[in-house]
């Protein structure tokens, strides 16, 4: 249990660069990049926690979220997919 | 009795969260909008999950995280992209 | 307490704190570097060794923890294996999908030499 409390802050503190970059991205991609690696980061933090708190009934939190973090790629990736025709700017 | 612990974790995530709601308030950019909605959804999932209450966790990730990020995307794609100030 | 409980229990909490150094370099990198292609490869760092291994790490723990039972365990373990490889499944093609629309949408890579020969 120390090594958790010890490094609950080293995720805290990941947390917030990743929000940082998520918030002054140049481009949509970068937001895009560093929110998805925040979600899979908070499923992770979610697991760690339910160890911390000893209940396995909080696990089923961490399985939605790293699932519905894919979703967010997929919709944006599809919204640019359907701007740009296919072989527009060449290679795949 | 909550321990402090929980208590600084709350704080600096709802600090982080509310910053998250400003600046997608007043944000030009539909697209990059909806991202930061994804992220401040995010947060509130930690925040649910630090509260103990998973069963609302279940259903704010699906809507917030999932459905509502794929609706707004049908609705921009309808629409221009950037708002006009 | 034997002595297995403890040597799972450290090992499980020492690949903790090292997946939150692996998360803190990543969001550091994300930070520091020029453009979204070069802030791809710390991000594949960030989802695999910071969200893949702490969730392993985890599962070893649970096995060091005094005072449960071996279905406790198991209910523990099992869904933190379910999830470690639905993410490493997912956060590749979710991170190829999204570069691939960066690339097709006409994104430049950084270049140094075209940016002094420029000025």
């Amino acid at each position: 249990m120390m090594f958790i409390i010890v490094s609950i802050p080293l995720y805290i503190v990941a947390f917030i660069l990743y929000a940082i970059r998520g918030f002054r991205g140049p481009t949509v991609f970068d937001s895009t990049i560093s929110i998805d690696a925040l979600c899979y980061d908070v499923s992770a933090f979610m697991v760690i926690l339910s160890v911390y708190f000893r209940s396995y009934l909080l696990l089923g939190a961490g399985i939605l979220l790293a699932l519905w973090a894919y979703i967010l790629d997929v919709v944006i990736a599809r919204y640019y997919d359907r701007l740009t025709r296919i072989g527009d700017s060449g290679g795949d | 009795m909550i321990p402090v612990l929980h208590l600084v974790m709350l704080a600096v995530i709802l600090g982080v969260s509310f910053i998250t709601i400003f600046l997608m308030v007043f944000e030009r950019d539909l697209l990059k909008m909806i991202v930061l909605s994804a992220a401040q959804s995010t947060f509130y999932a930690i925040v649910l999950y630090i509260l103990l209450v998973p069963d609302v966790v279940l259903a704010y990730i699906a809507v917030a995280v999932g459905i509502y990020t794929a609706l707004l995307m049908f609705a921009v794609k309808k629409t221009e992209r950037f708002e006009e100030a | 307490m034997d002595l297995g409980g403890i040597v799972l229990s450290i090992i499980g909490g020492v690949i903790i704190f090292v997946g939150g150094l692996f998360d803190l370099i990543a969001a550091l990198g994300v930070n520091r570097f020029p453009d979204f292609y070069t802030r791809l490869h710390a991000i594949t760092i960030g989802t695999i060794g910071g969200a893949v291994y702490p969730i392993i790490g985890s599962a070893i723990l649970v096995f060091g923890v005094p005072g449960l039972s071996l279905g406790v365990r198991l209910s523990f373990a099992l869904p933190m294996l379910v999830i470690a490889s639905l993410i490493l499944i997912t956060a590749p093609t979710g991170s190829h999908a999204v570069a691939r629309a960066a690339y097709r949408s006409g994104l430049k890579p950084y270049r140094r030499v075209s940016e002094e020969v420029k000025k």
